[in-house]
């Protein structure tokens, strides 16, 4: 509006008109290309404007510049917790860029340690599953313990007190009992170490000396502050094994620390996965028998209808962000992918963590960050 | 030879009875009489790697495990 005044006193006070007396052009884009910018359009066959404009100078022309500005990044980030319990989490990563949220993702699958078992020692085992599955379900249950604790054991390593957690089962189903089903209760946390002896032949060097075991301890986790009143325990109430009367399991299980990119076990997200916002849009008023339609075919309650007075109805949206996109509401009838607009916000990310238990999934997030960091500070050093 | 060898346990295959046999004994389960004894599993320590494939089938497992 002012820009308009401004000309008109210009224009009036010239009495003719020069192009030069224009104000300068918009800093802002016209609404369509704003719109491919921000937006994509889910449209009935496939979606478009998928893509996002990275290039700098993609708008120079119109006088906008695209180029990533930190100050500009800095006001307009911002991060929304939606909901937070013990091992579950959503919140919105809003005006950030899709490869950095797919890069937290990554990070959180696949790159922050955890301890898992990692290693089986089976004295004995009469169950119907095979050693080599009993051993591979060990080693996927979680682990609950902080696993900064810990440090990770490399090949030469021997297992001591700071990379290796030995649990032990023996379990056992007497004759004439009813079957019974082993769960991670049973796993028996042992701060001492390994009890099972290793061949005696290549230790016959020293026969007084004790006994060597699979693990070297020199001291028990037990006796460590931060253990001292809370002992590792595994995910308690998941099924290892069922026995027949008669049969048993005996081993010992080591656990050590690993990531997510060497084995699944080791990811401490049970998911980490996000989604753009969806934005609901109705282009024209839909009206009573249609209304009603529109409610009824959505499966995720998008919609609601609203009384307008004079027994009419009219269609509003209700909870955008419950769309998962199934696109039924374009399916109504031919005409209806005129009426509704489904779209996709493309900095404005949903962002959900399953935790396995290992630690709270808001400390996952912050140490994913930490994680991106370092990488990015590697590359700056390489650079410099 | 030793000259009092070691009784060895075996268990019966149709009621699992434990029966501890010597040389010459009849190969029977004293239990139910069935003929066909097992020789039990060596207590040595066999060891695993708690790892089949790359993981992310097992991780499907392990995420309905926890529920």
């Amino acid at each position: 509006m002012a820009e308009k005044t401004d000309k008109k006193q210009v224009n009036e006070g010239k009495g003719k008109f020069s192009s030069l007396d224009l104000p300068d052009l918009p800093k802002r884009l016209p609404p369509q290309l704003e719109f491919q910018r921000t937006r994509v359009l889910c449209n009935l066959d496939a979606p478009i404007h998928t893509d996002n404009v990275m290039y700098g100078g993609a708008y120079a022309s119109m006088g906008v510049d695209n180029s990533v500005q930190l100050d500009c990044f800095r006001q307009k980030f911002r991060v929304e917790v939606v909901r937070l319990t013990k091992d579950d989490m959503e919140f919105d990563l809003i005006g950030i860029d899709p490869s950095i949220a797919n890069a937290f993702r990554r990070i959180l699958i696949a790159e922050l340690p955890t301890m898992a078992i990692e290693k089986v020692l089976i004295a004995n085992n009469t169950s119907v599953i095979q050693d080599e599955v009993l051993a591979h379900r060990l080693g996927l249950i979680p682990i609950m313990v902080d696993p900064r604790l810990f440090e990770y054991i490399s090949e030469n390593d021997t297992n001591n007190e700071k990379n290796t957690i030995v649990y032990k089962l023996h379990v056992r189903c007497q004759r004439g009992a009813p079957r019974l089903t082993v769960k991670t209760n049973e796993l028996k946390w042992l701060p001492n170490g390994s009890e099972l002896l290793l061949d005696s032949k290549n230790s016959d060097s020293n026969p007084t000396s004790k006994p060597r075991t699979y693990t070297s301890f020199s001291c028990s986790q037990a006796s460590l502050p931060k253990f001292a009143n809370n002992p590792i325990n595994p995910m308690p109430e998941i099924t290892i094994a069922r026995l027949g009367p008669g049969q048993e399991i005996e081993l010992e299980a080591h656990a050590v620390k690993g990531m997510g990119k060497t084995h699944a076990k080791w990811s401490p997200v049970a998911t980490a996965w996000y989604r753009m916002l969806p934005e609901v849009v109705l282009l024209e008023d839909v009206e009573d028998e249609d209304a009603e339609k529109l409610v009824n075919t959505c499966p995720v309650k998008v919609f609601d209808i609203e009384d307008i007075g004079n027994g009419k109805k009219k269609a509003t949206v209700a909870r955008p962000r419950a769309c998962t996109l199934c696109r039924e509401c374009l399916r109504i009838g031919e005409e209806w992918e005129k009426r509704v607009s489904l779209r996709r916000i493309k900095d404005h990310f949903i962002f959900t963590i399953e935790s396995t238990g290992a630690l709270p999934p808001e400390v996952l997030f912050t140490e994913a960050v930490k994680i991106l960091e370092d990488k990015c500070e590697r590359v700056i050093t390489e650079l410099s | 030879m030793d000259p009092q060898p070691e009784p060895v346990s075996y268990i019966c295959g149709d009621c699992g009875m434990e029966n501890t046999l010597k040389p010459g004994d009849v190969i029977q389960c004293r239990e139910c009489g069935y003929r066909i004894l097992y020789k039990k599993r060596t207590r040595r320590i066999v060891q695993y790697e708690g790892t089949l494939g790359d993981g992310w089938s097992g991780h499907v497992i392990a995420c309905v495990l926890k529920y």
